[in-house]
């Protein structure tokens, strides 16, 4: 339902990165698009982390990564068709 | 629309007792810009430096840069919707203090990047070590949430760069560029031999910290729209974006958009360049789907026989950019991607995280891995916590000495995907 690499912060630079995923693709992409996007996904993550790993953070550089990871994800998450019954 | 743009040379910068320009300086006064910037209550310290090409300066971490700009005659004034009044803007004239920039510092998350250095040799990756600074350094009150600090820090850089323009007034411009885009069937018929050419202008909008303003609507409310090309001179699009600051578009780049003007350059001698269609880079993948076939339903209606396209961010917006490409070229238009890359150091990693076969035809704006040594500077604006809070890790190794490498994906705009900067790729 969302894009595993939302957000301008590497995958070697935020501990966190929420993924929305859900049973249906609401747009009728077919099954084939979302595996190659998660496998694309995985390899940039492995391209960046062989780069450098990722840091050891202070609590406040964390807090301030949950709160971008939160903010991406309400972007989703208010989007009335997600929302629908 | 039309619109002239006078063009206000600024060669130096000094602080004074009031603000003015002359013969090409221009004279702050210190007092008035904090006084301003701290009647937002969220504020507790806005500090003002100076900062000149070529001092052994470097400022950190940057929220965003902006070109002091005056609407002098014409609807509207400029920021419209965030600033100014929402009222339409791109017509008239408008008056820019060309080779002055505002630039807010402040940080806003821990982690925050973003490096200007004045001088030495990572200097050239950024054009504001080419351009005299008025940094305005903010300090939030205590515990004030992100969200609010990123708001007010936008608002303490576009209320500074209106407040210096004003400077710019009444002056008599050393130089008036004229720019004109005509309505559709005008346009086209203007220049009816010429390839019809237009411009697809991604704006990031993923959320906190990644956001973008049209008329100050939130880009990842809106749905793709056409713009006229000199509405964006005015201020009608703002960055509220603040990390990754190698491909970060700060206000600077939107006013000064290069694909635009460059594009103007070529309007009427190879090409007829129709206009922008503005389009943004939601997470939300079923946003992606929706608006891709919209930019491509634009693209086709408006007759384009090309268009190039160019976007702000890594990871999800190669996503939008690939499907913009795909069904652009799908519906008959040729397409022409512009954009940065992060092949890995060893460039030999996929540059994009994406890829589709009708992307084809790409121009490179250089690659963000690449190490790159910072020597120690005599002053620093801002402060230097996020390179300590970094070591052994993400960005690189501090020296004693205060000098560190790093990758270059920390300058601001050294990578920027709409081509501002001198940096490519070449295939042997």
């Amino acid at each position: 339902m969302s894009h595993p690499l939302a957000g301008s912060m590497k995958p070697n630079q935020t501990p966190f990165k929420s993924i929305v995923l859900g049973t249906e693709s609401l747009e009728g992409a077919n099954e084939f698009r979302d595996l190659e996007l998660i496998e694309e996904s995985i390899e940039a993550y492995y391209k960046f982390m062989k780069n450098r790993p990722l840091p050891r953070w202070s609590e406040k550089s964390t807090e301030d990564f949950r709160i971008i990871d939160l903010s991406l994800m309400e972007s989703v998450m208010s989007n009335p068709i997600m929302n629908r019954r | 629309m039309k619109l002239e743009l006078g063009k206000i040379y600024i060669r130096d910068v000094r602080f004074a007792d009031k603000t003015y320009v002359e013969e090409g300086t221009l004279y702050v006064c210190k007092e008035e810009i904090e006084k301003l910037v701290l009647e937002d209550e969220r504020l507790t310290e806005a500090r003002v430096e100076l900062a000149r090409p070529g001092e052994s300066v470097r400022i950190s971490p940057v929220k965003d840069v902006i070109e002091p700009r005056v609407k002098v005659e014409g609807n509207g004034s400029v920021f419209p919707g965030v600033i100014g009044k929402v009222g339409q803007v791109g017509e008239g004239r408008t008056h820019a203090l060309v080779g002055a920039a505002v630039i807010t510092c402040g940080k806003i998350v821990g982690f925050q990047e973003g490096v200007i250095d004045m001088s030495g040799p990572a200097a050239k990756y950024t054009p504001f070590s080419q351009t005299n600074n008025v940094c305005v350094v903010i300090e939030p009150k205590n515990g004030l949430e992100t969200h609010d600090y990123e708001a007010a820090g936008r608002m303490a850089g576009l209320k500074t760069a209106v407040y210096l323009a004003e400077a710019a007034r009444n002056l008599a411009p050393d130089e008036i560029v004229t720019y004109e885009t005509k309505p559709l069937l005008e346009q086209i018929a203007e220049y009816p031999e010429l390839p019809k050419i237009g411009y697809v202008h991604m704006l990031q909008s993923q959320g906190l910290l990644h956001d973008t303003y049209y008329y100050g609507v939130d880009a990842k409310k809106f749905i793709p729209t056409i713009m006229y090309p000199t509405e964006i001179m005015d201020g009608a699009v703002v960055s509220g974006n603040c990390v990754a600051p190698c491909d970060k578009v700060t206000t600077y780049h939107h006013l000064n958009n290069p694909v635009i003007e460059d594009l103007y350059k070529h309007h009427g001698k190879d090409l007829n360049f129709i206009g922008v269609i503005l389009t943004n880079e939601n997470v939300f993948l079923a946003d992606k789907e929706r608006h891709s076939d919209m930019v491509a339903k634009l693209a086709k209606y408006l007759g384009l026989d090309g268009l190039l396209i160019t976007e702000e961010g890594y990871g999800n917006p190669d996503t939008d950019l690939m499907m913009n490409c795909k069904k652009v070229t799908q519906a008959g238009v040729k397409v022409v991607i512009i954009t940065d890359e992060f092949p890995g150091r060893d460039g030999k990693s996929y540059s994009l995280a994406d890829a589709v076969p009708e992307a084809d035809t790409m121009v490179s704006c250089g690659q963000g891995n690449i190490i790159i040594h910072f020597p120690p500077m005599d002053r620093l604006i801002g402060t230097m916590d996020y390179v300590e809070s970094q070591i052994g890790g993400y960005a690189g190794c501090m020296n004693e000495d205060g000098s560190f490498d790093a990758e270059l994906q920390i300058v601001i705009a050294s990578t920027i995907a709409n081509g501002f900067n001198k940096l490519a790729a070449r295939t042997y």
